[in-house]
């Protein structure tokens, strides 16, 4: 219940503004359809795995639908952060820890696009390249740092801190990386764009981090309380 | 004991209401802050001010009232299912004692 308590007083903190989304029309064609190539057989994978792993258990469908609304709430939270300016939350390192990266696809693909459409949040033409920045490099990043820190016996809370930490922050990266290709010119090349993009979601971002990291830590204890049956099921590690 | 149950259930919809409202009269009074997207944008006119978006959204809401609304509607879905499943192993857990 203690954890509930803190669960609530950070989900209470949020405040309005725009996110981490590359707005509609804001990427060359060009690499609009790339991306979007790209993200694609993560999302047929994605599909395949949800599929294999939720088949005849209702636990475990219900725990994908929890990991899955946990990124409904952390996307819709926007937080101010230092320099006056703010930014989301993404909740995606949850389900990729339990239920493997390219799971987490479809519900990007989802958030995104119900963002997109109610909200004029990001955009269809941007689609791609921003469900690859959120679910894909989001999530992959945050199952290697789980792997990574589990081989180096940290303690859990940690490892998965660290997984939601680095996966927030690498959303970003990528989400830079992306525009840094897309506008490189004569004059600016992909290393001074990529400062340039990084100057505007890096100092905003750290903080946030931190704290979908602490949320991701919370929702996970509640998860390991209540089905630890389930999530030794689905992923080993826990075993 | 059915008593108990209804009371924990009522206990979660309350908080999860209190959650969204909350989220919405917040969003209302934080408009300052420049979101990173649009930061983002400004840093692409600057690299390449020709750079013309060749598309736009269908639609945009007009008013932020609406924005509130909508993110409230996401996060009401996304805590309806959380507060569903917490209800359902608290009492799967009641059960198995």
């Amino acid at each position: 219940m203690k954890r509930l308590m803190y669960l609530v007083i950070l989900l209470l903190l949020p405040a309005t503004s725009f996110g981490m989304h590359i707005a509609e029309g804001f990427l060359p064609v060009k690499w609009a359809v790339i991306w979007a190539l790209i993200f694609v057989p993560f999302l047929i994978s994605g599909v395949q795995k949800i599929k294999k792993r939720t088949a005849n258990n209702s636990r475990i469908k219900l725990l994908f639908a929890v990991a899955g609304a946990f990124v409904f709430v952390l996307s819709s939270l926007k937080l101010p952060s230092v320099a006056g300016s703010s930014s989301h939350l993404t909740g995606i390192a949850l389900g990729a820890i339990l239920f493997g990266a390219s799971s987490m696809s479809v519900v990007g693909l989802i958030v995104l696009l119900f963002q997109a459409l109610l909200l004029a949040h990001g955009g269809l033409t941007t689609l791609g390249a921003n469900a690859f920045s959120m679910a894909v490099a989001g999530a992959y990043a945050a199952v290697w740092v789980f792997w990574l820190l589990s081989r180096l016996k940290a303690p859990r809370w940690l490892v998965i801190f660290g997984a939601a930490f680095l996966s927030n922050v690498v959303i970003y990266l990528s989400t830079s990386l992306q525009l840094a290709l897309a506008f490189q010119t004569e004059s600016a090349g992909i290393w001074d764009n990529l400062i340039k993009f990084l100057s505007v979601f890096g100092v905003t971002q750290l903080p946030l981090a931190i704290i979908e990291g602490v949320l991701t830590v919370l929702v996970f204890n509640l998860i390991l309380k209540y089905n630890t049956e389930e999530v030794a099921l689905i992923n080993t590690s826990f075993q | 004991m059915k008593y108990k149950k209804n009371g924990n259930l009522l206990v979660l919809l309350i908080g999860g209401a209190l959650i969204v409202l909350l989220q919405v009269m917040l969003s209302m009074h934080a408009s300052q802050y420049e979101g990173t997207d649009d930061q983002s944008v400004e840093v692409i006119q600057k690299i390449d001010p020709d750079y013309t978006p060749w598309a736009s959204t269908i639609w945009e809401p007009h008013y932020q009232w609406y924005e509130n609304l909508a993110f409230a509607f996401q996060i009401a879905i996304g805590l309806g299912v959380i507060i569903f499943y917490i209800y359902n192993q608290r009492k799967k857990t009641v059960h198995s004692r």
